[in-house]
């Protein structure tokens, strides 16, 4: 079968082997930095764009802890309220000194674009807040940033509307999860201490 | 003697990979996969109220990832290997069947795990989705998504349809109720094509799909666990259009309860290609 079909070239090995380094190097996540944990998210490796539409390396937050959740600008129910506890944890780590960003990663690459995004900063008055990032990336690397966080989503195909878990995360310096808040309005203690703890490493 | 049968496995490995890749004599996985025109589709579960769902043109491998194919791979991206992919992409069960040959080569650290003879043409099983999505995006394509799947696993040798067929199912069921050899799945391509050309869809493993964890049923979750409780034993199951295809209630079952990073003794997968990039007919 194969057999004799692949032996026929193996004069080519060099040229293989330089192929094959040359494929090595587009793969899917990246080859991961040595210094990274297994767990960290920054091995996932996703093109995101911000909202005014630069790439943005979750890498570059490598060193600083941050929060992060998903949301999706036409999303008139839960998503006010994913923003508005955002807010709350954003302001409690800035009164606590933690020097933490804040992400807002857009479940809908099928509408949202930096421009929606940008909308969205504006409609909240974070324009002039550096802390915050309202990224996109496209569908493919949503559901691996979802899958990556066990963040259940759905898009319904009639209305658009997204059914999604509400998950707000803290990421250490590395880019491990610490601590998940799983619903909205859930009691903040434990997530608050985590923060802290940050803080004091 | 093992030990040249692994040397041999180890380079032809390599080497199919790099041959579909350097010459055009053996066509890529993505020319060989089969084109699947429109269609409508009941699915078991729809966000669209009932109603038949539009599957829009795909192409599909007409045969799972063996494992041989995803050996191939990992030795085209390292970081997949068992010894290397990260804990955030695989459990710890990630290619089990898998073991460490004499191959082994400890002053140049270059030990990796491979399939052994036996296995090279059975599905791959025991990957992760994250494995099996890396998979495929290194072959121009992705996982099929649940709809797509279910619409070519619904037909038959003789029709695009057979989920109303009592003896399809019957015999869907039959597999399920087996259990599992310890050895893992069976060869690949040992069982007849259905209408499209495409086989082992059922009676040798489950595949991931793509959105294999979205099968819940309410729009927007403002309740604690609201979703992870609810998406198959409560509101979703009273969504299910047609409560006698059971065999399809089943695999749904199945996927609801995966996480992205397990691997499991009859969990392999195939890939989908987007139609606009395969123009081959089959």
């Amino acid at each position: 079968m194969k057999t004799a079909h692949v032996w026929r070239h193996v004069h080519t090995i060099p040229l293989l082997l330089v192929l094959l380094l040359l494929a090595s190097s587009i793969s899917t996540f990246g080859t991961a930095h040595a210094e990274d944990s297994p767990l960290s998210l920054f091995r996932a490796n996703i093109p995101f764009k911000d909202d005014a539409g630069k790439i943005f390396d979750m890498r570059s937050l490598a060193g600083r802890p941050f929060v992060l959740a998903m949301a999706y600008t036409n999303c008139t129910y839960s998503c006010p309220l994913i923003m508005r506890d955002m807010k709350t944890i954003a302001k409690e780590l800035s009164t606590a000194a933690v020097p933490a960003d804040i992400l807002v990663i857009s479940f809908d690459s099928a509408r949202d674009t930096p421009q929606s995004m940008a909308k969205f900063r504006a409609s909240y008055g974070l324009q002039t807040d550096a802390r915050w990032h309202f990224l996109v990336t496209d569908e493919t690397h949503v559901r691996t940033l979802a899958l990556v966080l066990d963040v259940r989503y759905q898009r319904n195909a009639e209305t658009g509307i997204i059914a999604h878990d509400n998950k707000i995360f803290l990421v250490d310096p590395r880019g491990v999860i610490v601590s998940t808040l799983s619903a909205l309005g859930e009691d903040r203690t434990a997530f608050s201490a985590a923060a802290k703890a940050l803080k004091a490493q | 003697m093992l030990r040249q049968v692994v040397t041999i496995i180890a380079v032809l490995g390599g080497l199919i990979c790099a041959h579909s890749t350097a010459t055009e004599t053996r066509p890529s996985r993505q020319e060989g996969a089969m084109r699947i025109p429109r269609g409508t589709f009941e699915a078991l579960y729809s966000t669209t109220n009932g109603k038949n769902i539009a599957v829009q043109p795909f192409a599909i491998d007409p045969l799972p990832v063996s494992n041989a194919e995803f050996f191939a791979f990992t030795q085209r991206f390292p970081e997949w290997r068992k010894e290397k992919a990260p804990q955030i992409f695989v459990d710890s069960t990630y290619l089990a069947l898998w073991a460490i040959s004499p191959l082994e080569d400890k002053a140049n650290n270059i030990a990796t795990a491979s399939p052994i003879q036996a296995i090279l043409d059975t599905p791959v099983v025991y990957v992760s989705w994250f494995a099996a999505q890396a998979f495929c995006e290194a072959q121009n394509g992705r996982l099929p998504t649940t709809e797509e799947w279910e619409y070519v696993a619904a037909a038959d040798e003789r029709k695009t349809n057979a989920m109303k067929e009592q003896a399809f199912n019957q015999q869907i069921l039959l597999w399920y109720a087996e259990p599992a050899s310890p050895l893992g799945p069976g060869k690949i391509a040992q069982q007849r094509p259905n209408i499209y050309g495409i086989r082992d869809l059922h009676g040798l493993i489950w595949e991931w799909t793509s959105d294999f964890n979205a099968s819940f049923a309410t729009a927007d979750n403002r309740e604690q666990g609201a979703l992870s409780g609810q998406a198959f034993c409560g509101a979703a199951a009273i969504n299910s259009t047609d409560k006698s295809n059971y065999a399809a209630f089943m695999r749904y079952a199945m996927r609801s309860s995966l996480k992205a990073a397990y691997g499991l003794s009859l969990l392999g997968f195939r890939c989908a290609y987007d139609t606009n990039t395969t123009e081959k007919h089959p």
